[in-house]
């Protein structure tokens, strides 16, 4: 059993991936498809169950595909790993700046805003790192 | 001995034996001495300081 946890290199990340992703909007696309009113009102417990079981599929995958990468990036090729640690130190201090000039923005602009400043900041962070990576890479070929 | 087939005996990727070769990058230490042990060479034999070369 402890070799066998030893060498599971947490394979199908992109299948798991791409199933989470698809688990997030499922009960957005049910709730569009069925009557969701009437089940809210006739039967609230299922409603819950529709809303929950697919996040709760989704959120096991993301945290299996965030280990799994982890771990092939730690245990794989240098370089590469290289690669990654400074495309991640790009995209942390990016967001960094980022986040100091939107807090200045929507505060004085915009303060109902703030409540989208970690969507903004999301996307900033995996933007800056899949921009880095390719900057990078140029580095080193 | 192509980049290829030296990237499957060090178990590294093409890409880190051209970046190597290429002077983009330095190999860890672990990886010099795997580089030297397959070509029966100390590590000084295949790897010089910037100031030396």
């Amino acid at each position: 059993m402890k070799s066998t946890l030893k060498n599971f290199t947490f394979p199908y990340t992109t299948q798991i991936l791409v199933f989470s992703s698809i688990m997030i909007f499922l009960p957005v696309i049910l709730i569009g498809v069925i009557d969701a009113k009437k089940i809210i009102d006739t039967q609230p417990y299922l409603f819950k169950l529709i809303t929950l079981i697919p996040s709760f599929f989704a959120a096991i995958g993301f945290i299996y595909c965030t280990i799994g990468y982890h771990y092939k990036s730690k245990n794989g090729d240098e370089l590469k790993f290289k690669i990654h640690l400074e495309s991640l130190e790009f995209a942390f201090t990016t967001m960094l700046v980022f986040f100091f000039i939107l807090v200045f923005i929507f505060l004085n602009f915009a303060p109902v805003m703030l409540n989208y400043i970690l969507i903004i900041l999301a996307v900033v962070g995996i933007v800056a790192y899949v921009a880095g990576a390719e900057f990078i890479k140029e580095k080193y070929q | 001995m192509s980049q290829e087939d030296l990237a499957k005996l060090l178990d590294v990727s093409r890409q880190t034996i051209n970046a190597i070769e290429r002077e983009k990058y330095d190999p860890s230490l672990p990886l010099a001495l795997k580089i030297a042990s397959v070509f029966d060479k100390k590590v000084e034999e295949i790897f010089f300081p910037e100031d030396q070369k």
